[in-house]
């Protein structure tokens, strides 16, 4: 399951959840009502025309009320609130990093491909190997035109812009291979443009990172 | 005055009649909806299975480009305007649009705005291929050096001067041509909706106006704009978002209210909550202009402003979501008549609800993190801009088309291409919601992905899909050719288009449509004894040619010089053609004018420009301000410019509005030596200052301080060079007055042209009242 994969990852399945579940809710009934209007109120073979129903040369009659337009706009905010909470909790959650005296990666987007500088001073080339249950941050940044840095099994990605560093963090849980894809178009090697995120035993790590 | 005859080509070309110009924007809209269409099958058959070779990446990133571009700018927002140009001057009783030359030209510019961005993929390197968003740096020469970057911003331009030109007459049309009696609340709500698109329109194109000026700067001068980091991508993504957002309700609001149009007609019962849907309608075009942020909700920008962006972003769709309530509402009550009209509409509320959900989940930041760029976002937006906005459209086109040609089309095609239409539309569209992981905009995927089955899904939607269009040409085609006679009012609709023939006559109406007190509409006829009805002019050959110049003149720009001159010699005629033809456009003697009762159309008219202008220009100084900021060292006031200089100039431009008031005064009180003496004075301090700017440049230059000499350089250049050419168009129109005033043609009663050229002169005199600290002082 990949929600269990980092604390973001799971704060924004969660929060996906929530939206996909409201959304849902909401979406169906309101399209179960508009076919519940179709149908009841279709036209059958002997019926009048409604009393208030347009003539040519006159101007409709005005209907609804202010009222009605106050509740309508009452049930839409009063959804929209119970989701902006949810939003800015996991806004606070992607954008703080927990711990202090993490490991900071520095990335860099190039046409096409991704470089991971160390602390250490160590260089790879889309392939970023990381310890697991460690806090590490990704400060992402473009050597050259607009690439968007993307973890796609942690659901966690951030533009790379020239002249800007943006900062995102994951902690992963389990050990093994991840994808790492540019997501904003940045020329004709775009489609190809990936990368591998490999996560270690801390203790495999260790070494990988000091030998 | 020019008249051609009906059954020729010439009046195809040389026509100023609004449903004329409203039938060649829906030609042309549609020819633009087959290139785009046909761009987007080649990629969905590309995307079909993984590793195909159907369409490699360069071709592949132009197809995504052009298909986004034409079917934003040049299919979705002119399919509305040919109804709005056909049926906005019918539904207010007017015989035409407030200025019928000048729509000629705006749809002019449009097609041929639209072949200088398609002519790309004939040019060594291809078309445009930096994704419809055309972001920075990736727009720059050094990532993108082929010359259909260059001629898609050439494209661009010219349909943003389409654009702007449209706003200024519909504006004046809409405030300063009702029939008495239509109050502004009892209009349909189909001119409604126009009115707002035009808003939102007049203020959010001068933004892109101002980044593709800056971009066609950087490419052709050489300026740094968009290859620094200071500007770069932030910039560019601040300038077209600004414009990119409105446009996105720009493209949506003509669809939602052709939907409200429609249903009541056919549901026979009025529109719920007319009042309420218009003051939702005014929030979000309002609201329009606040969310643009969400689109770089992770470029980085401050978290404060990111949570603002986050809640408007949210609190818009209130509005929205209370339009289709009231949509649904509408039924409440109903006797629904089943037409291939009213099945559109309904189809297009529900796939709408669909699209409005699924914004919400993009309205959040924190999903955003990982939404932005995926195939969901893909989803989203062709659910509310293809199943909303195109689908509302396809009902205006159904329901007006009998008014449009006088026939009727074949109701069981019209219902067998609803079926197909949303059976193909479901299989493209659903599947890409399940294709959260995969990017937007690559031209392959890997096998293990576990993208194929969506993938596969959708391009067997794209071919359903495309044929449900081939349905509607054939049900089009045959109605023209044998389609039963219409007669004036086929669906028992209200509006005033209803109660003329099928088609309409070309002056709208046979005497003065008046809405009653008690709604009742009835055309009167125009007393006998009132003097001879004057006839409008309906031909002119000039918006063609100047089109045409100013499409050789942009060519030129890739092609050489000899080019250019060609274009630029068409364009100047012209210009002077149109100048000294005698064109009758008839305003109403009376009618509804709140609340521009006291003001005349031309003053209203430069009044609307100069709102775009303030716009533009805005965006300019925002953007030197924003480089200043971004810049670590700036020189210092009088380093490298020098202001003793420029305060003699700005007292120069200063004195020459006083002597444009003093033109004015002369026009006013009949006095042709202070109208003459002015408008010569005028004329010599505006070119005096222009001078005093060209030997300022030339000693920069001499200095070696070019375009490229770091963003000082740039930014002054480029924003006074901009106020530069305005002061230089400004000095053309004088030359004109100056001709007719010593003609004798600007007199005490006749002096609107000169009333304008003051408005505006006195618009750009301010703009260097800002110029001029901000660029010397500061």
């Amino acid at each position: 399951m990949t929600a269990a994969l980092s604390p973001v990852t799971a704060q924004w399945q969660e929060l996906f959840n929530l939206y996909l579940t409201i959304g849902t809710i909401v979406g169906t009934f309101v399209i179960a009502l508009l076919i519940y209007n179709i149908i009841r109120y279709r036209h059958k073979p002997g019926s009048p025309e409604p009393a208030d129903a347009p003539t040519p040369g006159k101007i409709p009659a005005e209907r609804g009320t202010i009222g009605a337009a106050l509740i309508l706009t009452l049930i839409v905010t009063g959804i929209l609130f119970t989701i902006t909470l949810g939003t800015m909790e996991t806004v606070d959650l992607i954008e703080k990093p927990p711990e202090k005296g993490a490991m900071v990666i520095k990335v860099h987007g190039f046409q096409w491909g991704w470089k991971f500088i160390y602390p250490n001073g160590l260089e790879t080339v889309n392939e970023v190997r990381v310890p697991r249950d460690e806090v590490i941050i990704f400060a992402v940044t473009s050597d050259d035109v607009f690439h968007k840095f993307q973890l796609i099994e942690f659901k966690i990605g951030v533009d790379a812009i020239p002249g800007k560093v943006i900062w995102i963090w994951i902690k992963p849980a389990d050990t093994g291979e991840y994808t790492i894809q540019c997501f904003e178009l940045c020329g004709v090697g775009h489609a190809f443009m990936t990368g591998r995120l490999i996560v270690m035993e801390p203790s495999e790590f260790e070494a990988w990172y000091k030998g | 005055m020019m008249e051609v005859p009906l059954n020729s080509v010439r009046r195809w070309l040389f026509t100023t009649n609004h449903k004329d110009v409203g039938i060649l924007y829906f030609i042309t809209s549609l020819y633009f909806l087959v290139v785009g269409g046909a761009l987007a099958v080649l990629m969905r058959l590309q995307l079909m299975a993984p590793g195909l070779n159907i369409l490699q990446s360069a071709p592949f990133n132009q197809a995504v480009t052009v298909h986004g571009l034409v079917m934003v700018l040049w299919f979705l927002s002119p399919l509305a305007f040919a109804f709005a140009n056909y049926f906005v001057p019918l539904q207010i009783g007017a015989r035409d649009l407030a200025f019928p030359r000048l729509n000629a030209l705006s749809y002019w510019f449009y097609l041929f705005g639209g072949l200088l961005a398609a002519i790309g993929f004939f040019t060594p390197g291809g078309a445009i291929d930096t994704g419809w968003t055309v972001y920075a740096p990736l727009n720059t020469t050094k990532y993108a050096p082929q010359l259909g970057v260059t001629l898609g911003g050439a494209g661009l331009l010219m349909l943003i001067a389409s654009v702007t030109m449209s706003t200024v007459n519909f504006l004046v049309t809409i405030f300063r041509s009702r029939a008495p009696g239509m109050t502004l609340l009892r209009m349909p709500i189909y001119t409604w909706g126009i009115l707002l698109t035009v808003f939102m329109m007049l203020f959010a194109f001068p933004s892109i106006a101002a980044g593709v000026i800056m971009l066609a700067a950087d490419r052709l001068l050489g300026t740094l704009y968009f290859s620094s980091v200071e500007g770069g991508a932030i910039l560019w993504d601040h300038l077209f978002w600004f414009f990119g957002h409105p446009e996105v309700y720009i493209v949506l609001v003509p669809g939602l209210v052709a939907i409200a149009e429609v249903l009541p007609v056919f549901a026979r019962k009025p529109l719920y909550g007319k009042k309420i849907l218009i003051t939702a309608l005014i929030i979000g075009s309002i609201m329009s202009f606040m969310v643009w942020a969400h689109h770089m909700f992770v470029t980085g920008t401050d978290p404060g402003f990111r949570k603002f962006m986050t809640i408007t972003t949210e609190t818009i769709s209130i509005p929205f979501g209370v339009a289709t309530l009231a949509f649904i509402l509408t039924l409440v009550g109903a006797s629904i008549r089943f037409t291939t009209p009213v099945l559109f509409a309904l189809g297009g509320v529900a796939l709408f609800i669909i699209g409005g959900v699924t914004g919400v989940f993009n309205s959040s930041v924190a999903l955003d993190y990982y939404l932005r760029g995926t195939y969901w976002i893909v989803a989203h937006f062709h659910y509310t801009l293809v199943g909303g906005a195109t689908t509302g459209l396809l009902a205006a086109l159904y329901y007006w088309w009998p008014k449009m040609t006088g026939r009727m089309f074949n109701e069981k095609l019209g219902k067998l291409h609803f079926i197909v239409y949303m059976i193909g539309f479901n299989l493209l569209y659903f599947p890409m919601h399940f294709l959260i992981d995969m990017p937007r905009r690559v031209f392959t995927y890997p096998a293990d992905m576990g993208w194929e089955l969506p993938n596969m899904l959708s391009t067997l939607g794209t071919i359903i899909f495309a044929f449900s269009w081939l349905i509607l040409f054939v049900n089009l085609y045959q109605s023209l050719r044998k389609g039963e006679p219409a007669g004036n009012n086929p669906w028992g609709a209200w509006s005033l288009e209803w109660l003329v023939p099928s088609p309409p006559p070309r002056h709208n109406y046979d005497g003065q449509p008046v809405v009653k007190a008690d709604g009742t509409i009835t055309i009167q006829p125009i007393p006998a004894n009132g003097g001879h009805h004057i006839h409008e002019t309906h031909y002119s050959r000039w918006p063609l040619f100047m089109s045409l110049g100013m499409f050789i003149t942009f060519l030129g720009a890739g092609l050489g010089l000899p080019v250019l001159l060609l274009g630029a010699l068409i364009l100047i005629s012209s210009i002077v053609g149109w100048a000294k033809e005698e064109f009758i456009a008839v305003e109403p003697a009376e009618g509804e004018r709140w609340p521009f009762v006291s003001v005349e159309r031309v003053r209203l008219g430069v009044w609307t420009l100069l709102f775009g202008e303030i716009v533009l220009f805005g965006a300019l100084i925002g953007s030197y301000i924003f480089v200043r900021i971004n810049s670590a060292t700036w020189p210092a006031p009088g380093e490298f410019l020098n202001p003793i200089e420029g305060a003699i100039n700005t007292f120069i431009l200063v004195t020459s509005s006083l002597t444009a008031i003093l033109a004015l005064a002369g026009a006013k009180s009949g006095n042709q030596t202070l109208l003459r003496g002015g408008l010569i004075a005028t004329f010599v301090l505006g070119f005096i200052f222009l001078f005093n700017k060209g030997r300022e440049w030339s000693e920069l230059f001499s200095h070696g301080i070019t375009f490229s000499s770091g963003l000082p350089a740039t930014t002054f250049y480029i924003t006074t060079g901009a106020h530069g050419m305005h002061v230089a168009a400004g000095l053309a129109v004088l030359i004109y007055l100056i001709i007719r005033a010593f003609k004798g043609r600007i007199t005490k009663e006749n002096h609107v042209g000169l009333e304008g050229f003051d408005l505006y002169w006195h618009f750009v005199d301010i703009v260097w009242l800002f110029l001029f600290p901000l660029f010397y002082l500061i």
